[in-house]
């Protein structure tokens, strides 16, 4: 109520001003009359009246400003008189205005860009309803050395065992469908009929699924994504409930989901299926989220779901001996996997190039401040308070900061816009609200607030020096002499230390993202990565059961392809370097002692047609690839990669050496080979054990062609597509992409990160060396009577140039030392996002310090120069 | 011409709720209505009335609206508000408390230990 009258009231005053005045003019007047018609009626004479009346009232001007105070227009008034005053100084010295405006609008635009994607990956909630209560359930061993994924059968009995724990607890295994329209095959997943309910999003058009389509023999039901709906159906209004082909089979459509509608654990899908749990509990495919119920935490449904595991590990031992389950909330997965890190990084970095800035602008406004002695003493001297005075200069300093926030609307929306483009397609299907990158309504927010706040941080202190000036010292001297003041001077030495510090520590930060990116370029990936085109297969599991029909069609698409024109070599791998997926197991070395199911260790596998090695240019070590000899009734054969060579078998011979593989270690092959390592099964790059083995004796529905030819990738794809659709009219390929292509996308996180990060270096760099010359300059200027006299009394201008240097440099130093503390912290914290590079690589280190080192020599140099070539005689008589 | 002592302001306030508090009232009459009640025993200066009001408006204890004067003359006429009312009770109350043990300190007999 009454906060609503004042604002009213400065309101009012505010936007109707005029009004305001004739109101309250008029009603003063009417008191006068009334008062003088009183004084008329008791006796007095007219003239004599009014004048009596003018006397009692003293003064109106002075009355009508006490008035405006208390109705609290002063502040407003004052205000609006700073504005127009800060606008006539900025007028009066463009140069300073658009160098401050310009340096804050680049920290300031670097940060709203920055923010608008950590705002979309870390702040905003994950677009699910109550999304605190979602949990990723993963099967792990009971050391904690893995967490995977859950087989049907236990999935099955989580689900029985809900209680009063979890709302809800679903599965699903992505895979790839062929549409009866277009012959590009659409990635997809079987969920758990509760899917959606789970999530707590409701399906745009229809419905999600129903109980009962879980179960074998249900009619066959989808549910589509917006974007595949409006792309191959043209955004078909009556779609849900027509029947489409799916893998050739008929399929009613009963829901479409909104738009922007994923789960970034799930990765890129545009169609949902129900998902039917069968009798496996050996093999461990299935990714789960689950939805505690209000009021459980996440330590009491671990606890909860662990009682649940422990019980199952009994019951079936042969199984689930030595297992549980982890528990983490959807968010922090996310988070983890979704570039969060990344962003949180990038934005603590251009937070220091923003507080650079600021630095900058803050000496900026010392020196200006400096030279505006004169005039504040002056309006100190005619009764100015110093109170008013400091207002007066944070408003102009402020006002500088939102000119600059205006401006730096235009750079984020650039910066945004740059970051959205260089996220290739497929890794934006794994981010969260990745719908929604873009500088909104809370970024502007966020820019009008860190504006705001770092004006009157920055402000204040230049402001306070200037409050503080010494009326009569600065109305008797001349305006040189006022500059080097105490106060102002150890300002300055801070700013240098502080933004020397600053610099290095982004530098430091940015120079180890570049040493990944650089080692990355160099990184020989251990096969040939150039002309080689790759392209997924993922066989419909109703159709490919049979381990025969799975290798005629393998063999029958590749006879196609080698036939191909502008097909040099061909070959099928299945979990190939860069695709995104791998496969792992447990394995033993037949005749050692076998360990305890909780310490068996890990290896990769791949199955792979006999010249996978030779068309990926993997070479041959020792022993022989495969071919044709290995039968699915021959000897079981595998080849190693020299990882885990150096694990198992150091200074052995590995070949005709056994190793026993698969959960329960129940197949054995022996080595016939050893092939150098590849990198590529994570986006770390390192080396990890690795078996092959060969399709003929592992038949797998997934299948990766690799390729060796110099056609147009598109040439290629539906050269590809048309091959695998004449062996299988309702098979398609997934996705056809240079294995450069999927590098790239592999590698993204690093590349983005690197270079908006060593642009920021950049501009570090630019910034502290401005910083420091602007500082260096000044101080020099401050002293050139000093040093004429010095000169005068025989110094010599080596000296001079010396002892600024030395001055400049001792402040450098310092700022290096606090820089150096600080970038040990900060790289320590970017260890999980460097590319096979040590947090604490002392060469980028030294380096860095140097590079700032001789950067801030120079900028104190020129200065110095300067300093020496001052003339004694002009230096002197200037006073 | 110079302000009020801060507690005669205060004062000065609470008498321009208590006048108002029966009918609207514009700015002179206030100021005749508070010497008249008070048997010229207070003055008020003239102009010294209208920033008191305006900070009483400001703080929304009073409302302004024009209107007609008795003699046909268009003046501004001002009220309590509802918030205006629930102030003046508690100030009378304060300063009745206030007044009440000015009083008695002053009229205490000195007692013997």
């Amino acid at each position: 109520m009454s906060a609503l009258s004042q604002l009213k009231s400065v309101l009012d005053g505010a936007l109707r001003r005029n009004r305001m005045e004739g109101d309250m003019d008029a009603e003063l007047r009417f008191h006068m009359a009334k008062y003088t018609e009183d004084l008329i009626n008791s006796g007095s004479k007219r003239e004599q009246a009014e004048r009596q009346a003018r006397i009692e009232f003293g003064h109106l001007e002075p009355l009508k400003e006490e008035c405006r105070e208390a109705r609290g227009l002063r502040l407003w008034d004052e205000t609006l008189q700073d504005l127009r005053y800060a606008g006539r100084m900025l007028r009066k010295s463009p140069g300073f205005a658009a160098v401050a405006v310009l340096t804050l609008a680049l920290g300031i635009g670097a940060n709203t860009s920055i923010f608008s994607v950590v705002n979309a990956w870390v702040l905003k909630p994950l677009p699910y309803a109550n999304p605190d209560q979602l949990v990723a359930i993963y099967s792990a061993d009971v050391k904690g050395r893995w967490l995977g994924n859950t087989s049907a059968r236990d999935l099955d009995d989580w689900r029985k065992e809900k209680k009063d724990v979890f709302e809800d607890i679903c599965g699903w295994l992505t895979s790839a469908y062929t549409l009866e329209n277009g012959d590009e095959s659409v990635a997809g997943a079987r969920v758990n009929a509760e899917f959606f309910r789970m999530l707590g999003v409701i399906p745009q058009q229809g419905r999600g699924f129903l109980r009962q389509e879980e179960q074998p023999g249900a009619p066959q039901v989808a549910v589509l994504s917006h974007e595949l709906w409006q792309n191959r159906f043209n955004g078909d209004p009556a779609l849900v409930g027509k029947t489409i082909l799916i893998d050739g089979v008929g399929v009613s459509i009963v829901g479409i989901m909104p738009e922007g509608f994923h789960l970034p654990l799930m990765g890129p899908v545009k169609l949902w299926r129900p998902l039917t749990l069968g009798d496996d509990r050996r093999t461990r495919l299935l990714p789960v989220v689950a939805r505690m119920k209000p009021g459980v935490s996440l330590a009491r449904a671990t606890s909860y779901l662990k009682t649940v595991a422990r019980r199952l590990a009994e019951s079936y031992p042969a199984t689930n001996s030595g297992r549980t389950v982890q528990l983490r909330t959807l968010r922090e997965e996310i988070g983890q996997q979704g570039g969060s890190q990344e962003a949180l990084i990038v934005f603590w970095l251009v937070g220091c190039v923003l507080l650079l800035a600021c630095s900058n602008v803050a000496n900026l406004a010392v020196g200006r401040a400096v030279g505006r002695q004169k005039e504040m003493a002056v309006r100190l001297a005619i009764g100015a308070g110093r109170g008013r005075l400091v207002r007066q200069l944070l408003t102009e300093n402020v006002m500088l900061f939102l000119l600059a926030a205006a401006l730096s609307v235009l750079f984020a929306n650039w910066g945004v816009r740059w970051i959205a483009q260089a996220i290739p397609t497929e890794v934006r299907g794994y981010l969260p609200n990745s719908a929604v990158l873009r500088v909104d309504a809370s970024t502007l927010l966020y820019t009008l607030g860190i504006a705001l706040a770092t004006g009157l941080l920055f402000g204040i202190a230049p402001a306070i020096q200037a409050g503080r000036i010494d009326v009569n010292h600065a109305l008797k001297e001349n305006t040189a002499r006022l500059s080097a003041g105490g106060g102002s001077a150890l300002f300055k030495k801070c700013l240098i230390v502080f933004e020397t510090s600053l610099a290095l520590v982004v530098l430091v930060a940015a120079g180890l993202l570049v040493k990944g990116l650089v080692r990355m370029h160099e990184k020989d990936v251990g096969f040939n990565p150039n002309g080689l085109v790759t392209a997924r297969v993922e066989l419909s599991e109703a159709h490919y059961t049979d381990p025969k029909r799975i290798e005629a069609f393998k063999k029958a698409v590749l006879e196609q392809v080698r036939m191909l024109p502008g097909i040099r070599a061909a070959a099928i791998g299945n979990f190939i370097p860069y695709g995104g997926n791998d496969g792992s197991t447990v394995y033993s070395i037949e005749g050692r002692p076998v360990p305890a199911p909780a310490d068996r260790p890990f290896t990769l596998f791949d199955t792979v047609s006999p010249d996978y090695f030779k068309v990926m240019g993997i070479p041959l070590l020792r022993g022989r690839v495969f071919s044709e000899v290995d039968r699915a009734d021959s000897l079981a054969v595998g080849i190693v990669n020299q990882a885990l060579v150096r694990r198992q078998f150091q200074g052995q011979d590995p070949l005709g050496q056994r190793i026993r593989w698969s959960a329960n270690l129940d197949h054995v092959v022996m080595i016939v080979g050893v092939v150098k390592d590849a990198a590529g099964q994570d986006d770390t790059d390192r080396a990890y054990p690795q078996i092959y083995f060969p399709n003929q004796q592992h038949a797998i529905q997934g299948m990766t062609f690799v390729l060796r030819t110099d056609s147009a990738l598109q040439d290629t794809a539906s050269s590809v597509r048309r091959a695998v659709r004449a062996v299988d009219s309702t098979q398609s390929v997934l996705r056809v992409e240079t294995m450069l292509g999927l590098m790239a996308e592999r590698r993204a996180p690093y590349i983005i990160v690197g270079q908006i990060s060593s642009f920021f270096a950049a501009l570090a760099l630019f910034l502290a060396a401005l910083g420091i010359y602007g500082i260096m300059t000044y101080s020099v200027a401050a002293r050139k009577q000093e040093f004429g006299i010095r000169l005068a009394l025989g110094a010599a201008r080596r000296d001079l140039v010396s002892l600024v240097m030395r001055q400049g440099l001792k402040l450098t130093v310092i700022g290096l030392a606090i820089g150096l503390a600080a970038a040990f912290g900060v790289t320590y914290l970017m260890s999980s996002i460097l590319y096979q590079v040590s947090p604490t690589d002392a060469a980028t280190f030294a380096l860095f310090s140097l590079v700032l080192l001789l950067v801030a020599g120079l900028a104190c140099y020129v200065p110095a120069r300067r300093a020496s070539s001052i003339q004694p005689t002009r230096a002197l008589r200037s006073e | 011409m110079g302000k009020q002592s801060d507690l005669l302001q205060g004062t000065l306030e609470m008498l321009i709720l208590k006048s108002i508090s029966l009918e609207p009232m514009h700015g002179y009459g206030i100021l005749l209505r508070i010497q008249q009640l008070s048997q010229d025993r207070l003055q008020i200066q003239q102009g010294s009335l209208y920033p008191a009001l305006y900070r009483l408006e400001y703080r929304g204890l009073i409302k302004a609206e024009w209107g007609e004067s008795e003699n046909n003359r268009k003046a501004k006429y001002y009220r309590l508000t509802a918030e205006g009312r629930r102030q003046l009770k508690l100030e009378t109350e304060n300063w009745n408390r206030l007044s009440a043990g000015v009083v008695g300190v002053l009229t205490a007999e000195p007692q013997k230990p």
